[in-house]
């Protein structure tokens, strides 16, 4: 069976910030109804940025290309908004949802463990103290495997094109 | 003439320092410690910790959305947090003000960023749909423009 892969939402917005959301489609990729609402979901409101809308017409044209789970911490958290329209979403939740999720596949006896993408700034505040088992991985790490199996052409280009924000600069290095 | 100063009364570690100050100065402070109570190396370490006190005062107050920007930057706070401290519609705003700050984004050390990829690379490959050899029969993913 193959192997999930689970990005939160930081990792999406940055994949879509350089137009390489397509990197994905050669994965087993599950997102939560968490990571969605807080990332493709926010593609759907009038006020988008590029990057959200990227992140929907993406969704739309690869939803067969993309497991979503629904998780206990999406459960609680729609409950809490019908009985409260106003109540805000706690910080970080859509890593409470990964976590939701895990347990849940560890649960139901997964054969392998998932890896779980998360935005660099995650490594710097944590030690990787995610429940096991799974393996948490980098942006940064991410982009450097995906230029090792050929995927995209320059990791280096790749995290210059998200800091920049400048897709059509990272056009001509992007396998497709 | 040289004073040895050796501050042992508090906690913190200490050092030694000799410097050299006018006689006329040393009486003044003397004076000054005999009036104030203390002694001279209180007096001396005071100074000491008072300087640039006023210049926090008067430092300009970093804006908030600045000061979490650089706190994303630094990878205080995550890019979902920070653009829920921004109140920003989602994330691509705050990595748009990231960009027009000409703040960098968060980087993790290479070496750590090394250690990673060498210990996910065989994990990661086990996630691809159509494992495929390095460079070779790669799918055309949808374009999203």
């Amino acid at each position: 069976m193959t192997t999930l892969l689970i990005p939160d939402s930081g990792p999406l917005f940055s994949l879509a910030a350089a137009d390489l959301l397509g990197v994905l489609l050669h994965f087993r990729v599950a997102i939560t109804d968490v990571v969605k609402e807080e990332s493709i979901d926010k593609g759907k409101e009038s006020a988008a940025s590029i990057e959200a809308r990227r992140l929907l017409e993406f969704y739309s044209a690869n939803k067969a290309g993309v497991e979503l789970f629904a998780t206990q911490v999406g459960h609680d958290l729609r409950s809490l908004r019908k009985k409260d329209p106003g109540y805000r979403m706690p910080r970080n939740v859509g890593e409470l949802s990964i976590q939701s999720l895990l347990i849940r596949l560890q649960v139901q006896g997964i054969d392998a463990p998932p890896i779980v993408l998360f935005e660099d700034a995650w490594f710097l505040r944590n030690a990787e103290v995610l429940a096991k088992p799974c393996l948490v991985l980098s942006t940064q790490a991410f982009l450097v495997n995906a230029e090792a199996l050929g995927l995209i052409e320059s990791a280096a280009e790749a995290r210059r094109a998200i800091a920049a924000l400048r897709p059509t600069a990272y056009a001509k290095t992007f396998r497709r | 003439m040289i004073m040895g100063y050796s501050t042992r009364e508090s906690m913190m570690a200490k050092a030694k320092i000799n410097f050299e100050i006018d006689e006329e100065s040393l009486a003044n402070a003397k004076a000054y410690v005999a009036r104030h109570g203390g002694s001279l190396n209180r007096l001396v370490s005071s100074l000491f910790a008072s300087l640039g006190e006023d210049e926090k005062l008067h430092a300009p107050l970093i804006d908030p959305a600045k000061r979490v920007l650089l706190d994303l930057s630094s990878g205080k706070v995550s890019l979902m947090e920070a653009t829920q401290l921004l109140e920003l519609p989602d994330a691509g705003y705050t990595l748009r003000r990231l960009a027009d700050e000409g703040l960098p984004l968060p980087k993790l050390p290479d070496d750590v960023v090394r250690d990673q990829a060498a210990r996910s690379l065989v994990a990661l490959k086990a996630c691809l749909v159509e494992p495929r050899p390095l460079k070779a029969g790669r799918r055309r993913p949808v374009a999203v423009k």
